[in-house]
């Protein structure tokens, strides 16, 4: 797989562009993810692996091909896709809606949670994690998702995220304990409503 | 016993503990319920982030971004060596041809590895030019008297070389020894006074040599000023008679000899110094 990936760079650098698709259909789909994980929105996600690839492409001259493209390309995305991230918090933060309503009911951070694909899906599952995901600033999201979901170590999401480990973990730790509680908050809320429905 | 904290549950959950933290936190939860409720709650909570499902990527997507970026792609460089390395690269270039020029210099320059040719260049440094020459004088005709005690030697006489007022005193000298060796009969009165004269510069050349460090040129004075003191206490003509066959004057004669070969050789290494 290596050498396809190898193949194809000595290629794009000796003027095939065209070349360079090969390489984004083959890792297309894990850059997408780790995009999407962090960013929380196809839009978002889509455009962080746009960015993430071009990125890629444009440096290409200086990869010196120690770790794989993939490799590469995936710590690429998880930069572009934080960044983006804290873009967009720092854009809402002009009109940012409350969490809470003045009638003391919760509203969604998010606007992505708000498209109809999303309503329709089940409240009690995705849309919960959604809200909940929610709760947590762009980098502590991030981490968290980076550590947990995508299984990279500290010390790769610190060097990717461009921030000391220490922070990293920090971070996660205060992931955690917010989506515990968000967790536990809304359990008890939606408990009421179910005995109410029984 | 230290406490368990939240953050040390969730680094428990997440697998960030050594193996021995590891351990101790999980025999706490097995004895302590608070803390096992604690634990599973933030368990349930990865648990309900791990069943997230990874995006389905289609087709179109996957066309959609590549012709986005596609159309971003500009004309690639091809891979440059970064300027650090350019410094490097010219540094080590530049020091390399430093080292092979002064190795050229230094090979041209060494008298040894020279041709004949170029050895006999006007433009040679003065000392390796004397001593070659005097060398080469020495060495037919002092090989005969290696093993004499003195000066008797290949060795360039240097003080003598670069010393003319020396060169001319030993000059004198070596004259009037063998005007003595080949005259019989008493000494002129002119000659005893240049015998006296030498004796003082003698002494003045001797001491110079010695404090110079030169030992064979010293000895060649020393042997010098002995003859010149036997010369000088040369007994006048009416005592000559009583002295002309004893031990002294034969030993005289001897060391009249003696130190004319001595000095004739230094002569000969003083010949070209006065030439420079």
């Amino acid at each position: 797989m290596g050498n396809v990936d190898q193949e194809v760079i000595r290629r794009v650098l000796g003027g095939d562009r065209d070349a360079y698709s090969v390489l984004m259909e083959r890792h297309f789909a894990t850059v997408f993810r780790v995009s999407f994980r962090i960013t929380g929105n196809h839009q978002d996600a889509e455009e962080a692996a746009q960015e993430a690839f071009l990125r890629a492409y444009n440096k290409l001259p200086t990869f010196r091909q120690t770790a794989g493209f993939g490799t590469w390309v995936y710590r690429i995305a998880m930069n572009c896709a934080f960044n983006l991230v804290e873009r967009r918090s720092r854009e809402a933060s002009w009109d940012a809606a409350p969490l809470f309503t003045e009638d003391g009911s919760e509203r969604f951070a998010s606007e992505s949670f708000l498209r109809p694909e999303n309503a329709l899906l089940d409240r009690e599952a995705v849309g919960l994690r959604e809200w909940a995901m929610d709760q947590l600033t762009p980098m502590e999201r991030a981490a968290f998702v980076l550590r947990h979901m995508e299984e990279q170590p500290i010390a790769a999401i610190a060097s990717a995220l461009d921030l000391p480990a220490n922070s990293v973990k920090q971070a996660i730790f205060r992931a955690v304990g917010k989506l515990r509680r968000a967790l536990r908050a809304e359990a008890r809320a939606i408990q009421p409503h179910r005995k109410e429905a029984s | 016993m230290k406490t368990i904290r939240e953050e040390d549950l969730i680094a428990f959950h997440l697998g960030d503990l050594s193996w021995w933290r590891k351990a101790l936190i999980r025999r706490r939860i097995e004895f302590d319920a608070e803390l096992a409720e604690e634990s599973e709650e933030i368990a349930k909570t990865l648990r309900v982030f791990s069943c997230d499902h990874a995006p389905l990527v289609p087709e179109v997507l996957l066309e959609r971004s590549w012709q986005r970026v596609r159309r971003s792609m500009g004309v690639l460089d091809m891979p440059r060596r970064s300027r650090r390395a350019w410094i490097w690269a010219t540094a080590s270039v530049g020091a390399a041809a430093v080292l092979v020029l002064a190795a050229i210099i230094t090979i041209l320059r060494t008298p040894a590895t020279r041709s004949p040719e170029i050895a006999g260049d006007s433009t040679d440094a003065p000392a390796s030019w004397s001593q070659r020459l005097q060398a080469a004088l020495h060495t037919p005709s002092a090989e005969a008297y290696r093993h004499r005690p003195g000066p008797l030697t290949t060795v360039p006489v240097d003080a003598v070389a670069e010393d003319p007022a020396l060169a001319l005193h030993l000059d004198a000298a070596e004259r009037v020894l063998t005007e003595v060796s080949h005259t019989d009969g008493p000494l002129r009165p002119e000659t005893r006074e240049q015998v006296g004269r030498l004796l003082l510069e003698n002494a003045v050349y001797y001491q110079s040599a010695e404090q110079r460090g030169d030992m064979q040129t010293a000895a060649v004075i020393d042997d010098l000023g002995r003859v010149l003191n036997s010369l000088d206490a040369e007994p006048l003509d009416d005592e000559r008679e009583h002295h002309r066959s004893s031990p002294d004057a034969f030993r005289l004669q001897m060391d009249l000899g003696g130190v004319l070969l001595d000095l004739r050789i230094l002569h000969h290494s003083a010949g070209p110094s006065g030439a420079q």
